[in-house]
């Protein structure tokens, strides 16, 4: 049975389809078999960001309400043939959501790959009630500022009592990542330190991923920046990945740019 | 021929009081989970779902060899014991924002308050982590730490922050009049 990991952040726009199409392409790259479902019903867009959205048919709400089979809807990503994906219904809204046919979607989906990584909508709504329901683990999404802690906060809180792993007395497994770190206003005391983030969310560190401007390039092209081998990001996801395949990657903290003699030599001239 | 031979310790009882076994059993829950419960007469329904839902395994009206009877260490639930565990709520996992604790009886708070969560006690609060979320108290006090970001109310009145400063606080009535007063470790050792 594969693991089943809900992305989640409680704020919106923190980077959690980012970080799962990174994620999953990193899996994939790895060489596990992976799935990426997209469960912001109504406001896809993680076929975008994988550059996949010209070849959905169908979606998971068509799946679970037996218009398609699975074996139509999950669509193979183009950079890697360990990674599928399944796209959200962009003409539905998230009400069509229901427990038993999302708990036997995840079940088939789990038969068929180790990973099961399922985008959460932003809020804590029903539609993000459903994502965490029958998950595994969780990956949290942050970014260094406050709203965005507490925000998240709230979620693990509703992780913590609503999904059904604790409600059959287990727990479920959480994992942080901090996105868009910029390291200057770390180090000049602007920025909440990782440090700060950890004590308050008081949960396991996954990786750390800076600001990149390439990120938004990336997905606007529909190439991860998983792909750019210069990205620092990219590598920030390529870690986390492995991570989550079990290697035992140290933490990497983004460092200050250091311009060289010639970006210096620049700086004088411009 | 392939054979087997074990000892197990066997627990025997007549239930008379069911809530008095139960508390029992609940109690020597760690001993009993290796123990076989032979149970003479009646099982009450109660009991046997809870044994069932425990995964307790034990036998009815059960005839057995009498072997050496051996005396164990039980804890017998003691009847104060249990009310205090009614008035005193005892927290150890960070309350996280949007979560909500309402007691009628004295809070104990071991991990943190997170901003955005809240405790309401008719009594006593202890808050023994980093506190940023909110607090109520009816109680006869409020133990807090170095709080900037809370907001804390004491019988209704809202405590200025600046006032606890980083150091233990304890928040009481001295007559009449809300007092806040620093507590040395060695106090604490005793609360
Ligand atoms: N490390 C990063 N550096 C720079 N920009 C980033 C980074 N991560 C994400 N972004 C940008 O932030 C924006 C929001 O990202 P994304 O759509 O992944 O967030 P989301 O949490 O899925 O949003 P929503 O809650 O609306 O679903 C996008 O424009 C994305 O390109
Ligand atoms: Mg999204």
């Amino acid at each position: 049975m594969g693991m089943i990991i809900a992305v989640i952040s409680g704020k919106g726009g923190v980077g959690k389809t980012t970080a799962t199409a990174n994620i999953g392409l990193g899996i994939a790259m790895y060489g596990r078999k992976c799935v990426v479902v997209d469960f912001d019903i109504g406001q896809r867009n993680l076929d975008m960001i994988l550059g996949l959205e010209n070849r959905v048919v169908y979606d998971l709400v068509q799946v679970m309400d037996g218009e398609a089979s699975l074996k139509q809807a999950l669509i193979k990503s183009k950079s890697n043939e360990n990674l599928y994906f399944l796209a959200a219904s962009q003409t539905k809204d998230k009400s069509v959501l229901v427990s038993s046919k999302i708990k036997k979607l995840v079940d088939e989906l789990s038969l068929q790959f180790e990973y099961v990584i399922l985008d959460a909508p932003a809020g804590i709504e029903s539609g993000y009630e459903h994502t965490i329901e029958f998950a595994d683990s969780a990956i949290i999404i942050v970014n260094p500022e406050v709203s965005s802690i507490r925000d998240s906060d709230r979620a693990i809180g509703i992780l913590d009592s609503k999904s059904q792993k604790v409600k059959d007395g287990e727990e479920v497994d959480k994992y942080l990542i901090i996105n868009r770190i910029i390291p200057e206003m770390v180090q000049s005391g602007d920025m909440l330190s990782s440090e700060d983030i950890l004590e308050i969310l008081n949960i396991k560190l996954l990786g750390k991923v800076a600001e990149d401007k390439g990120v938004v390039e990336a997905s606007n092209q529909g190439t991860p920046i998983i792909l750019n081998p210069k990205s620092l990001a990219g590598a920030a996801y390529k870690r986390i990945a492995a991570r989550l395949c079990g290697d035992n990657i140290p933490i990497q903290e983004p460092t200050v740019h250091n311009k060289g003699l010639v970006g210096k030599l620049k700086g004088l001239f411009s | 021929m392939k054979s087997n031979q074990y000892s197990i310790k066997v627990f025997e009882a007549t239930i008379e009081d069911e809530n008095k076994f139960l508390a029992f059993i609940d109690a020597n829950y760690e001993l009993f989970k290796h123990h076989l419960l032979c149970l003479q007469g009646d099982i009450p329904q109660r009991v046997q779902q809870y044994l069932e839902k425990k995964s307790l395994k034990y036998i009815n009206n059960f005839d057995f060899p009498k072997a050496k009877k051996i005396k164990d260490n039980f804890i017998m639930p003691h009847h104060e014991e249990q009310k205090c565990k009614e008035s005193c709520k005892v927290i150890s996992e960070p309350l996280r924002s949007g979560q909500y604790v309402e007691h009628a009886g004295d809070v104990v708070v071991a991990e943190r308050i997170n901003s955005g969560a809240k405790v309401v006690a008719k009594g006593n609060v202890i808050a023994l982590n980093v506190v940023n979320g909110d607090i109520s108290s009816m109680g006869d006090f409020i133990l807090v730490g170095d709080t900037q970001k809370s907001n804390i109310l004491f019988h209704g009145v809202k405590i200025d922050n600046t006032l606890l400063e980083n150091r233990l606080n304890k928040i009481e009535f001295v007559d009449n009049e809300i007092v806040i007063k620093a507590i040395s470790k060695k106090e604490l050792t005793w609360v």
